[in-house]
């Protein structure tokens, strides 16, 4: 008997005030996986991420986490079954140290033990590599040192799965390169990763499997080779991305 | 450095008193009352990141259960206070998981309307509450444990015992868990929520506590001046308390503490008309606003540093004149 998949989206979709902007999206994501969903522009994967987040209600469709229904849940109770996620471009407490950024989805947690605390801390900062700017402010970092920040903080209480909302956004060809091997530690630590990007050529090179979305569809899923030679996401991306 | 001028300022109120006038400790008792207020709203701006125009409502409630209960019913100070105070709990807790929930602006409205609703009903549930006249001949709090507080000074020290006691609390809840995830909520909601913590939960918390320190000072109200009005208990109380918050300094516990002290002695130093004071409170917050960002706390700090800066030599040069 296989086990089930870590995640489950089934016939998920979203209408905006008449607009359809996720319709009938389906697709897993196993343990020890890194998934990336593409698209072009207004594909719907911005979308399809914030609904699998739980930032937004699905207007129809499941979503299994472990074999648990989390549509309809609050953000905390997703996060508390081990779904953890980051947004788009940076987003830290900006008032706060690095290290108390870091607390915080600690605190969350009721009855937190102070000893494994401080030692998660430490353990993350290494991680992420901000274990010198531990005292910092967190808006006083650089872009680059906050996005790792998020990163850390969404690590902190050990997720089952980790969004990732453009990892590689506005990173040169070396920064993206790091980027992508920091995803692959992650999922060496046990983590399965889902991210939505728009870097095609960063995606292929990281990801086990690909999700093509096209006008709120999907029209392709595979591996990055198979991926790559699919006369439908070919067409998609024509005119709109030569990169694909 | 805060701590030593902390000393030094509860030595002087504990030991002064005794020697001044009996109107000049009826002021320091109304400071002490202010006090409490701008503490409960100092905490509402400060640590959930709300504005709440119907603060006065929960002062108002404290101030009329516990009143009501002992004049009505023979209950003492001493009962009724607690019952006050879990009565303006309850309603917190209610208003918080209704209206939390809204935005922005929607929620300072809901607000409004619910001090609006808390003055109407004061103002005309005659039967019970003696409608705009009010309630009057409010007696001191009875002795307990041999204590007398009949007299002026000694409501003064059970007011400085309840604002040092309520400071102290507030102090140790901001750098609680329950503080610190009001900061990370006030710095940004959503990421919070995504990070795990109970939005909805944690400020209404937060609402609660500031409710109990607004109910703390209710209670007080009705012994400090002997009457009670639902005049006393509207949205001009409220600005009164959110300009303490501005003028002393957002975000502190020391801010609503100076802030209330200015706004108390200020008017007395200045004989300030009454019909006046809506006028003063709003200039105020403008010039607050616009001049002192970090309010009388950041001024001072700024001033501390300025002066501690002051006898190295280097960085700036010679200062001419």
């Amino acid at each position: 008997m296989a086990a089930e998949p870590l995640l489950q989206v089934a016939g998920l979709g979203k209408r905006f005030a008449g607009l359809v902007a996720v319709d009938d999206v389906s697709f897993t994501a196993d343990r020890g996986e890194i998934v990336g969903l593409i698209g072009p522009n207004g594909a719907g994967k911005t979308t399809t991420f914030n609904l699998v987040s739980g930032r937004f209600a699905p207007s129809s469709g499941r979503i299994r986490l472990d074999g648990i229904d989390i549509v309809g849940l609050r953000p905390d109770r997703i996060v508390a079954l081990g779904l953890a996620r980051t947004f788009q471009g940076t987003r830290i407490f900006p008032g706060l140290s690095v290290e108390e950024n870091l607390r915080i989805p600690l605190l969350a947690r009721a009855g937190a033990d102070e000893r494994a605390a401080a030692e998660r801390v430490r353990e993350v900062l290494a991680f992420v590599g901000l274990a010198a700017l531990r005292d910092s402010i967190g808006g006083s970092l650089a872009y680059a040192h906050q996005s790792l920040l998020g990163i850390g903080m969404a690590l902190m209480r050990r997720p089952a799965l980790l969004l990732l909302d453009e990892p590689f956004a506005g990173m040169n060809p070396a920064e993206t390169r790091a980027a992508a091997a920091m995803v692959r530690r992650i999922r060496a630590e046990g983590i399965s990763v889902l991210l939505v990007e728009h870097d095609v050529a960063a995606v292929m090179e990281t990801c086990d499997r690909i999700v093509v979305l096209n006008q709120g569809r999907k029209i392709a899923e595979g591996t990055p080779g198979e991926i790559h030679r699919d006369p439908a996401v070919i067409e998609a991306y024509l005119g709109a991305d030569v990169d694909a | 450095m805060s701590r030593i001028a902390a000393a030094v300022v509860l030595a002087g109120l504990l030991l002064i008193p005794p020697a001044l006038d009996s109107y000049q400790v009826y002021l320091l008792s109304l400071t002490l009352v202010w006090s409490l207020l701008a503490l409960s709203m100092g905490l509402l701006v400060g640590f959930v990141g709300e504005i709440n125009f119907g603060q006065a409502g929960f002062v108002g409630i404290a101030a009329y259960v516990s009143s009501l209960l002992r004049i009505d019913f023979g209950i003492s100070f001493w009962l009724a206070a607690p019952v006050a105070l879990a009565a303006v709990v309850l309603v917190a807790a209610l208003i918080g998981v209704i209206t939390l929930r809204l935005r922005g602006p929607f929620f300072v409205l809901v607000t409004l309307a619910f001090g609006e609703i808390v003055r109407i009903v004061l103002a005309n549930w005659q039967d019970v509450t003696n409608g705009p006249i009010g309630l009057r001949g409010i007696a001191p709090p009875e002795g307990l444990f041999g204590i007398d507080f009949a007299g002026k000074l000694a409501f003064y020290y059970l007011a400085l015992v309840v604002t040092v006691a309520t400071s102290v609390a507030l102090a140790v809840i901001v750098r609680s868990r329950t503080g610190r995830l009001l900061v990370a909520l006030r710095e940004d909601e959503l990421l919070a929520a995504f990070v795990g913590v109970a939005v909805m939960r944690q400020k209404v918390i937060g609402l609660c506590i500031s409710a109990v320190v607004a109910g703390l000072g209710g209670v007080l109200i009705g012994p400090l001046l002997s009457v009670i009005s639902p005049g006393q208990f509207t949205i001009f109380a409220s600005v009164d308390m959110l300009v303490m918050v501005i003028v002393g300094g957002v975000g502190t516990l020391s801010g609503p503490l100076i802030g209330a002290v200015f706004l108390v002695y200020v008017p007395e130093v200045v004989q300030f008309a009454h019909e006046y004071r809506p006028v003063l409170m709003g200039a105020l917050l403008i010039l607050a606003t616009m001049f002192l960002p970090g309010g009388l706390v950041g001024l001072m700090r700024a001033m501390v540093a300025r002066g501690g800066v002051r006898p190295s030599v280097g960085a700036g040069g010679v200062r001419g004149g």
